[in-house]
């Protein structure tokens, strides 16, 4: 049977001393982790409305007037497209989505035909790649 | 050398019967720690755990 702890005697002290510590590092602990629990519900409650917005017919049009990289749903896409430069992601929208020729892109960047569908070639052909390894992970 | 004494000095040196005894006699203070927003929670618990195996390490006995 234990006996009870009068903080007297060395033992006595000696387990104050640790329990005093104990609590310090207890109370920081549950504070950072409560302000953290915190900052995440945050965070869960905004994507909640999110996703309950994105439902409704208004907000869908909305999502569509977006700038191009924040309509991307697909996560490996976007990630390896950020990693693609300005004027690359910019021949491969006008070719892939708004259907510019390469002559047209080439006027637009005054850059010749070769060279912009060079461009074109090369990236396709990298995002593949970079799909295919993130698909991997 | 008391007998808490004993048992810190043999926790620290990763004595795993003594680093248990330990955790049992603190057991009811960091389950009543481990209370957020007035439920138990089970993830705080295990890291208040944590915390007390590192305070046994950090402790000049």
């Amino acid at each position: 049977m234990r006996q009870r702890n009068d903080g007297t005697g060395e033992e006595n002290i000696l387990q104050n001393q640790f329990t005093a510590y104990l609590l310090v590092a207890v109370h920081r602990y549950k504070a950072a982790y409560a302000a953290e629990q915190f900052k995440r519900q945050m965070v869960e409650v905004y994507l909640d409305i999110c996703e309950f917005e994105m439902k409704s017919h208004v907000e869908f049009d909305l999502h569509k007037t977006l700038p191009i990289l924040d309509q991307i749903e697909n996560p490996n896409l976007l990630r390896a497209l950020l990693q693609v430069e300005e004027r690359e992601l910019g021949i491969l929208l006008a070719r892939a989505l708004d259907k510019h020729s390469f002559d047209e892109i080439a006027n637009e960047l005054n850059s010749s035909y070769k060279a912009v569908s060079n461009a074109y070639y090369r990236l396709r052909n990298r995002l593949k790649q970079l799909l295919e390894s993130g698909d991997d992970k | 050398m008391s007998n808490f004494k004993n048992l810190l000095v043999r926790a620290k040196e990763n004595d795993a019967a003594a680093y248990a005894e330990i955790l049992n006699m603190y057991k009811p203070l960091l389950i009543k720690e481990s209370i957020l927003n007035g439920s138990f929670d089970e993830d705080l618990y295990q890291e208040l755990c944590i915390v007390l195996l590192k305070c046994i390490r950090k402790i000049q006995v």
